[in-house]
């Protein structure tokens, strides 16, 4: 896929929330990532690593403590609501459950045509023609769309998700695992629906995602996420099959793999750490298996080129030279 | 290298009845499982893997029934067993670890109320000799600081830590087969690759013999010998685990595998398997997968398919295997 230019540009964007008793939840930490026109790119992590929370930033759902959000040369953060309101259908988002992000309460054909009205489409003839227009592009049938959420199966649910992020005509789609609740057939169909609309309207993509396999399969590039910051970034391949960060490779190791051998299993002593007590230094020393420099303890890495277009947060990944 | 089976399940039927009719969630599956030795039982969604698990354990509850077959382990029917000696062989010969630790450990207990519970139940330790054989359980699972982790709650342990005191319970009177139910479905990645690591070091040293029951082809790949996959109820193909992988017969098998993406191989397409699986309580005639399948053939959509003997190690239930039955199919029970 072609990346000609930058679309979306977030820089050192940090969302802590108040924890109680003074404390503060650090659910993301000076995260800065650019995403070029037509690009996917995928952010994976486990459970609490705060891609979700970082997907909700991306998208303006929630407001960062501090960073900059830049959309196309405009920054979203300081300019007025109004300004705002006309520029948010570019950035749409679709949700893992979709049990719980449609409103049970509506017909598809409403769900699917509040956006339009929200832009202004009037009539409600024409409303339907679009409605059904998007849903024959995600795969169901438009004779439907006078049914609930409830008549739908898991797989059609998110097909409805994909129809009514679609019809802001977005430039980026962030898919907060939007694969995640479905069985293997199924997660297919999706993400084949997904990657022909993405080449269709030369759409660019966050693809969030606990799942390596499935992230490595739809991104040109990915980002891995650790206890709030982005510890590894780089063309897909090269982080997969050249993983810089001791947390990468641990991570990779542990996918069970189907039909190739079985790299030998690094395992990660104990549990993630809390955001609320982020180990001081690298925050990922305390579960770090390398041997150790006293920085590691002290000083937070940043961010650093250790191969072309590929960047790791750690002491011990300095320069291309020493790896290999 | 033939080993002798412990648990034995031949032509089980579960079934449900429901306002819509009667549901047939395990409809004729059969499998064996010898000492040490690791059978997964893989499929989606819905289609009748725990229903199954649930069955050996003889733990189905109205309305649902089983309404045929056998589950014998050691020689002994246990459909045909009392209520009181199947309480006996529940945790005592059979355990079973489920998927969710959230809700399948108390919440208003503590953990060494809950480890010794099933030590006294099954009276092979009590009082401070339950407490002492409690606290090498925990340790024998990774659980760092045993003697203080028993005044815990669930809540304040990690889903790891949980799925590691369930393990606890599970093997605490030493069970001769473990069936574990999605054992690592709610944990992430590398807490996954933890507790895989734990079971399978259980399984060597105590040769247990295991039926995992998985979703996941990858886990399947990596920790089970044997495979039955399981559609509508039914398990469709069943072999050893690397022949699975490399050469899939059935067609479902074979789709389920294209669907997998592989880490790393982009140039290996995900190709989907089209529709829906079908309801279990309108089934259609014939083949389970025939509305789906991509080699339909006439006859599939008139009658079902037996499993056919493709070799010694190999049944597939599909008429495309038809002619390559070496033994006569085994006999269909209505």
């Amino acid at each position: 896929m072609s990346s000609d230019g930058v679309l979306l540009t977030a820089a050192h964007v940090t969302k802590h929330f108040p924890a109680g008793k003074r404390r503060v939840l650090r659910a993301v930490d000076d995260v800065s990532l650019e995403i070029a026109r037509g690009e996917t790119l995928g952010l994976v992590g486990e459970s609490g690593c705060g891609k979700t929370t970082l997907g909700k930033l991306l998208c303006l759902l929630e407001e960062p403590t501090r960073g900059e959000i830049w959309l196309d040369g405009t920054d979203l953060l300081h300019i007025p609501p109004n300004e705002l309101r006309e520029l948010r259908p570019r950035l749409q988002m679709i949700f893992q459950d979709p049990f719980a992000s449609l409103n049970p309460h509506k017909t598809i054909e409403q769900i699917v045509g509040l956006p339009l009205r929200i832009k202004s489409l009037r009539g409600k003839a024409r409303i339907r023609e679009r409605v059904h227009e998007l849903l024959g592009m995600v795969g169901l049938d438009p004779s439907q769309s006078g049914r609930f959420p409830h008549q739908f199966s898991g797989g059609q649910r998110q097909r409805i998700g994909i129809a009514r992020a679609l019809a802001c005509e977005p430039e980026l789609i962030i898919a907060d695992e939007p694969v995640a609740s479905l069985d293997v057939s199924i997660q297919a169909q999706i993400l084949q629906v997904l990657r022909d609309l993405q080449a269709r309207f030369h759409l660019a993509a966050i693809f969030i995602s606990h799942d390596i396999s499935v992230v490595s399969h739809v991104s040109q590039r990915i980002a891995v996420m650790y206890l709030g910051r982005v510890v590894e970034l780089g063309p897909a391949q090269d982080v997969i099959y050249d993983p810089k960060h001791p947390y990468t490779r641990a991570l990779l190791s542990a996918v069970p793999r189907v039909g190739e051998a079985q790299p030998e299993a690094t395992l990660l002593p104990g549990d993630i750490p809390s955001p609320i007590a982020v180990p001081r230094g690298c925050r990922f020393h305390t579960r770090c298996y390398l041997e150790q420099v006293t920085e590691c303890g002290t000083g937070e890495p940043g961010l650093r080129e250790v191969a072309n277009g590929h960047f790791a947060a750690c002491h011990l990944a300095r320069s291309k030279a020493a790896e290999s | 290298m033939m080993r002798q089976p412990l648990l034995e399940v031949q032509h089980l039927r579960t079934r449900f009845e429901t306002y819509r009719g009667t549901l047939r969630a395990v409809d004729g599956v059969s499998l064996t499982v010898s000492r040490g030795e690791t059978v997964a039982l893989v499929g989606e969604s819905g289609c009748g893997k725990s229903v199954a698990a649930l069955s050996i354990m003889r733990l189905i509850r109205p309305p649902g029934r089983i309404a045929g077959g056998r589950v014998i382990l050691d020689g002994r029917d246990l459909l045909e067993a009392s209520e009181v000696e199947m309480r006996g062989i529940r945790g005592g010969r059979i355990a079973m670890v489920f998927q969710d630790p959230l809700s399948t450990l108390n919440p208003t207990f503590t953990v060494e109320s809950q480890v010794t519970e099933t030590l006294r139940v099954h009276r092979v330790a009590a009082g401070a000799q339950a407490r002492d054989r409690a606290i090498e359980l925990l340790d024998a699972m990774g659980i760092p600081a045993p003697r203080e982790r028993l005044r815990s709650y669930p809540h304040e342990l990690s889903g790891g830590m949980r799925q590691r005191v369930m393990i606890a319970i599970a093997v605490s009177c030493q069970p001769e087969v473990l069936i574990a139910d999605e054992p690592t479905t709610a944990l992430d990645v590398t807490l996954q690759a933890q507790i895989m690591d734990l079971l399978a070091t259980i399984k060597e040293e105590r040769g247990l013999a295991t039926v995992l029951i998985t979703h996941d082809l990858g886990i399947v790949a990596q920790f089970a010998e044997k495979a039955a996959v399981m559609y509508a109820g039914q398990i469709v193909e069943e072999c050893p685990v690397s022949r699975l992988m490399e050469e899939p017969l059935h067609p479902y098998t074979s789709g389920l595998l294209r669907c997998v993406p592989r880490l790393g191989r982009p140039d290996v397409p995900i190709t989907p398997i089209e529709g829906t699986v079908p309801d279990l309580v309108s089934l259609p005639a014939g083949c389970r997968f025939a509305p789906r399948c991509p080699k339909v053939m006439a006859r599939c959509r008139q009658a079902m398919p037996p499993p056919y003997e493709v070799d010694a190690q190999r049944l597939v239930r599909c008429f495309l295997y038809a002619g390559a039955d070496t033994a006569s199919a085994a006999e269909e029970e209505d």
